[in-house]
């Protein structure tokens, strides 16, 4: 039978998709780029990226195409075919790099003497796990952890209040800042369009008439949190602590000081957020899984265990260090990210048409 | 050698056991447990003598940065 997700679920997911990754480090490159303004960066992405779910979903109640994309058991496209082969390099990649951003968050401040290649091992088990188990328990896992990361940062702001330096904001606006909001708009966009990740599992969402406006809530959703993330940073730090600071959003989360007694929060929150990791991470292991299974015409399950270990060993061998992971990550990855998306985009069009007309036909 | 590494090779191990003795894949479908397996095997070898496969990402990384370097503030 086949695995159905609510739109709640999908709403969550898309969020904690673009929440979790980003904020280990590239709220440093956003505020480098944009300065005091970079908070509004957000603001500024969202239009676009609406604009992208309505050009993707076009008209309301003709939707009935979108339960029929990429089935395992359907006669295959040549357009489905090359979109889903993009795919596999687009989640290949971003899998790589997120694994080891998570890796080395967790070496540099967790387990410090604990060896690299233990982290992968036991990480790949548990997200595995999540994985192998389908996009059902995927969806529930991340519900349930990404509503407390969601109160979490929520409530950052308030248990700041007393750090919060005004001035770190100022100047406000200004045509000087433009340049800035325009780099940090750029370093941006290719990790918030990884929301497209979600084309993958169209036809597992129920009922299929409110996915447009699930997508849209869910990026409204994850840009909101991230929007609390920069503006405390920015608030609290100052762009010059930012800037010399490789993991921001543990900076500023380290600056917590409700009481005398209560000053150590930074473990219990990162320990709440890194499940979220996780199962971003089971997500594009799922979505990997699903392409595989579409290329090779059965399902590919049966193969995840030594694939994940592939993936898990590229992510630790294809980076030299921290330092060219962030190179990749920050000057690297927004153009061909941005690449890859928007040719996601335009292959779908194709994939869109070839589905309707199926529909059409019976 | 790596514990983590032995981890590795148990796991892909019992995993192949685990497969053939199940009877999970078909006798088609085994040379793609074979390659992945190896796959995974190999680069856990290149894990153990430290060699690193970022040929793929400096090559990505000179073609695509060069760009994003003359945009953004460094």
């Amino acid at each position: 039978m086949k695995q159905k997700i609510s739109n709640i679920q999908l709403i969550f997911m898309i969020a904690n998709l673009i929440l979790t990754a980003p904020i280990i480090s590239l709220p440093q490159f956003i505020l480098q780029q944009g300065d005091q303004n970079a908070w509004m960066v957000p603001f500024m992405i969202y239009p676009f990226l609406v604009l992208i779910i309505f050009v993707i979903f076009g008209k309301k109640n003709k939707w009935e195409w979108l339960t029929k994309l990429f089935l395992l058991e359907h006669k295959r496209k040549w357009a489905e075919i090359c979109f889903i082969a993009l795919f596999l390099i687009f989640t290949i990649f971003t899998l790589i790099r997120d694994l080891r951003a998570m890796f080395d968050f967790i070496a540099a401040v967790l387990l410090p003497t604990t060896p690299n290649d233990i982290l992968m091992v036991l990480s790949i088990f548990a997200i595995i796990y999540l994985a192998m188990s389908g996009i059902e328990v995927i969806a529930r896992v991340t519900a349930i952890h990404f509503a407390f990361l969601f109160i979490i940062i929520a409530l950052l702001p308030f248990m700041l209040i007393n750090e919060w330096h005004f001035e770190n904001l100022q100047p406000l606006f200004g045509t000087e800042s433009i340049p800035g909001f325009l780099r940090s708009f750029y370093v941006t966009f290719s990790w918030m369009g990884e929301f497209l990740f979600f084309l993958i599992i169209i036809s597992n969402i129920n009922p299929v008439q409110e996915v447009r406006k699930a997508f849209i809530i869910g990026t409204a959703l994850g840009l909101f949190l991230i929007f609390i993330v920069l503006l405390s940073a920015l608030a609290v730090l100052g762009t010059k602590m930012i800037r010399d600071s490789a993991y921001p959003s543990l900076t500023l989360i380290q600056q917590i000081n409700i009481t005398d007694f209560l000053d150590r929060l930074d473990l219990i929150i990162t320990v709440t957020w890194l499940p979220t990791l996780f199962t971003k991470a089971a997500f594009l292991f799922y979505a990997i899984n699903h392409c595989l299974s579409y290329l090779y015409k059965r399902n590919a399950n049966k193969f995840l265990l030594p694939i994940a270990f592939c993936i898990g060993y590229l992510s630790v061998l294809m980076f030299k260090n921290s330092m060219d992971l962030l190179r990749f990550s920050f000057y690297t990855w927004n153009l061909l990210g941005l690449i890859i998306e928007m040719l996601l985009i335009c292959i779908f069009f194709f994939v869109r048409r070839g589905a309707r007309r199926s529909m059409e036909e019976k | 050698m790596k514990i983590g590494m032995l981890v590795v090779w148990l796991s892909l191990i019992i995993y192949v056991l685990t497969i053939f003795k199940e009877k999970i894949v078909s006798r088609k479908e085994r040379k793609w447990v074979y390659i992945w397996v190896g796959l995974a095997f190999v680069l856990s070898l290149f894990d153990l003598f430290h060699i690193r496969i970022s040929v793929v990402t400096t090559f990505i990384n000179v073609t695509f940065e060069g760009i994003s370097r003359l945009v953004v503030k460094l």
